[in-house]
């Protein structure tokens, strides 16, 4: 592992991984790119360079899209990537209180730390933490959606039906397209691009920006700008303490990231809404969060952060990738003709240590370069309502073509937010909406198998049994209490004002 | 006739409805196979529940007299609207000329009669800043996600 980390600190690893993570920065930051587009695109750039330094910038690019989608996820309300769906939560309310700096520090700082503390587990924990979550099958799947699901009554905002509601919607859209079970199509009204389903991308595209600057142009007669921006002397600092002061909230959100890293298929989205969901179930002022907590902004940016580096874990022990960018690296090496999993630790473990490494430093290089870019990206906000909403909205409709080059999700795009625009109108968040989206694809394909398991031995035995089962429905229902308990409270004492 | 408007100034009786229009929009499309349909129909289920709380919700206030009426529009914000439809319209327009001009002219056009409609100064200065902008916008975007993404942006279908 000393041989690896000198490896990681030449100046030809830090050079090409320090290069990954500028393009991180523009990959996230543009709605419509992915992490996963971007280090696809990059593999071939990587040919002609040794395998190190090849996934090392891949890695980096990886890391920092998880880091820069925040930014226009606080700054204008349009999450980057999925990831940052519960970063804006907090942080676009941060921002129109006039703590813009603040927030993007806060996720900018708290995404280096998650990625360290997740490539620490790479380098320390892989093999204790793969043998847990090998132990995850379709039903405990199923049920830690359910779980990321609870976090509808923290974003419902004043009625929790609604955000149910919601919350259906979203998976209701998310069902769309050839089913799980018997390939059958659903809800396509013979239109054959609806058979590929509703692009996640466009879809949060949709739920996120077009409302957003479809507000912008409502309230343009009001304000001039998103927010006012002030720059104040020793934010940073103030920011780095008070995401350092809270260690518990720190250790909690990253061990959350980490371990659903590694689940298969589960990725930084639902690492970021499960410890956001967390934090507002631990914190003692619920009321606080969505409104502007600097916690909620470093709750998701600590957990997707620390997913990307541990969805490299499956990658690296079992050759499973536990994310669509590590499915792209575990390409990469495979080219290469290097096969990921057990194999590869016997055959090249220096290579596998050093791309730890690599992304335990790329943690340090993406507080830095955030750090730099943060003034000058926090300015976006001082652009003019009148000219940031056309620009929102052109990035939105070539981001939307951009995933999958076909105007129809363009169009898709557009209704979706249309729809969204309206129904906030009477009351509706976008959360809930963009969280069943999110989550249906985690859902059901696993309550689809599950139930075919259950055919041979039992409904009860397969969601009710096994202690992992039992610990995630325990936790959804001390969840749901919490939330109604709280609301209850709410209700109470503002009936006793009233009085 | 004149009740019942009222009752679409109530946005309980509103989310009911667009419930109960979803709802039922779903049920009709849902096939057999238990399989391929539980899920949806949990949602769908879901949604048609929730809809008949908030019937029962705005019922009770018709009979105690007590509607809300938070769905009424001012006069005050109907410029404001106005401003809405008509971008809606600019964007709907970008959409239909993008495969007939092409990224470049289309795209140009979108952010220029954008950005000039919302300028509040209607002079010349106004409109060379819009173009301005406008060629900037397009230009990133082009490098950008032709050049460094490899995006293929539609071509004009009218000038090759």
């Amino acid at each position: 592992m000393i041989e690896a980390f000198f490896l990681a600190i030449s100046p030809s690893y830090l050079m090409y991984m320090t290069i990954g993570v500028l393009l991180g920065l523009v990959v996230g930051t543009l709605p419509g790119l992915t992490a996963t587009m971007g280090t696809a695109l990059l593999v071939p750039f990587t040919f002609a360079l040794p395998t190190g330094e090849g996934i090392a910038m891949l890695g980096g690019l990886y890391v920092c899209a998880m880091f820069s989608d925040a930014i226009p996820a606080c700054l204008v309300n349009t999450p980057g990537t999925p990831a940052a769906m519960a970063t804006g939560f907090d942080g676009h309310p941060m921002v129109k209180q006039g703590r813009g700096q603040e927030a993007i520090v806060a996720a900018c700082f708290s995404s280096a730390l998650g990625t360290m503390f997740g490539a620490a587990c790479y380098l320390l924990l892989a093999w204790p933490m793969i043998s847990i979550a090998l132990k995850f099958g379709p039903p405990e799947f199923f049920w830690l959606g359910i779980f990321a699901l609870t976090i509808i009554g923290s974003l419902a905002g004043d009625s929790i039906l609604k955000g149910l509601a919601g919350g259906a919607i979203g998976l209701l859209i998310s069902c769309v397209g050839i089913s799980h079970a018997t390939e059958l199509n659903r809800f396509t009204m013979n239109i054959p691009e609806l058979r590929g389903g509703v692009s996640l991308v466009a879809a949060l595209i949709g739920v996120f920006a077009v409302p957003q600057v479809l507000s912008m142009i409502l309230g343009m007669r009001k304000n001039e700008y998103v927010a006012e921006y002030r720059a104040e002397k020793g934010v940073v600092l103030k920011t780095i303490i008070k995401v350092l002061s809270r260690p518990f909230h720190f250790l909690r959100s990253a061990s959350i990231g980490s371990f659903i890293g590694i689940l298969p298929g589960a990725g930084s989205p639902i690492a970021a809404i499960v410890s956001y969901n967390e934090a507002v179930r631990w914190s003692k002022d619920k009321s606080e969060y969505g409104k502007g907590n600097i916690h909620g902004v470093t709750a998701s940016e600590i957990a997707n952060n620390a997913a990307a580096p541990a969805a490299m874990i499956p990658l690296v022990t079992l050759g499973v990738p536990g994310s669509s960018p590590a499915a792209v690296i575990a390409g990469a090496l495979m080219l290469r003709g290097l096969n990921p999993g057990p194999e590869l630790f016997q055959t090249d473990g220096v290579l596998v240590y050093s791309f730890g490494w690599s992304l335990f430093i790329a943690g340090i290089v993406v507080f830095f370069i955030g750090m730099l870019a943060t003034p000058l990206l926090v300015k976006i906000i001082k652009i003019p309502l009148r000219l940031l909403a056309p620009l929102i909205m052109f990035l939105a409709i070539i981001g939307s073509y951009a995933i999958r080059n076909n105007i129809f999700d363009v169009y898709l795009m557009l209704a979706i937010g249309i729809f969204v625009f309206l129904v906030r109108r009477i009351g509706f968040h976008p959360g809930p909406i963009g969280l069943g989206f999110i989550l249906g694809p985690i859902i059901e394909p696993s309550l689809v198998q599950a139930l075919y398991i259950s055919d041979a031995v039992g409904v009860g035995k397969i969601f009710f049994s096994g202690i992992i089962n039992i610990t995630l429905i325990s936790l959804s229902v001390i969840s749901i209490s919490a939330v109604a308990f709280s609301r209850f409270k709410a209700q109470k004492a503002a009936a006793s004002l009233k009085e | 006739m004149l009740q019942n408007f009222k009752l679409f100034q109530d946005s309980d009786f509103v989310t009911g409805l667009l419930l109960l229009v979803i709802a039922s929009a779903t049920y009709a499309g849902i096939g057999s196979g238990a399989k391929d349909w539980v899920f949806p129909l949990m949602a769908c289920f879901a949604l048609f529940g929730i809809s008949i709380v908030f019937f029962i919700k705005s019922s009770i206030k018709i009979f105690s007299k007590t509607n809300d009426k938070d769905l009424v529009v001012d006069k005050e914000q109907i410029p404001s609207i106005v401003n809405v439809v008509f971008f809606s319209l600019i964007v709907f327009g970008f959409l239909f000329v993008l495969f007939a001009f092409g990224f470049w002219i289309a795209s140009f056009i979108f952010l220029f009669a954008s950005i000039s409609y919302f300028s509040p100064t209607k002079n010349i200065r106004g409109y060379a800043n819009a173009f301005v902008i406008s060629l900037i916008a397009c230009s990133v975007a082009y490098v950008v996600f032709t050049h460094v993404f490899y995006v293929p942006f539609p071509e004009s279908r009218l000038f090759g």
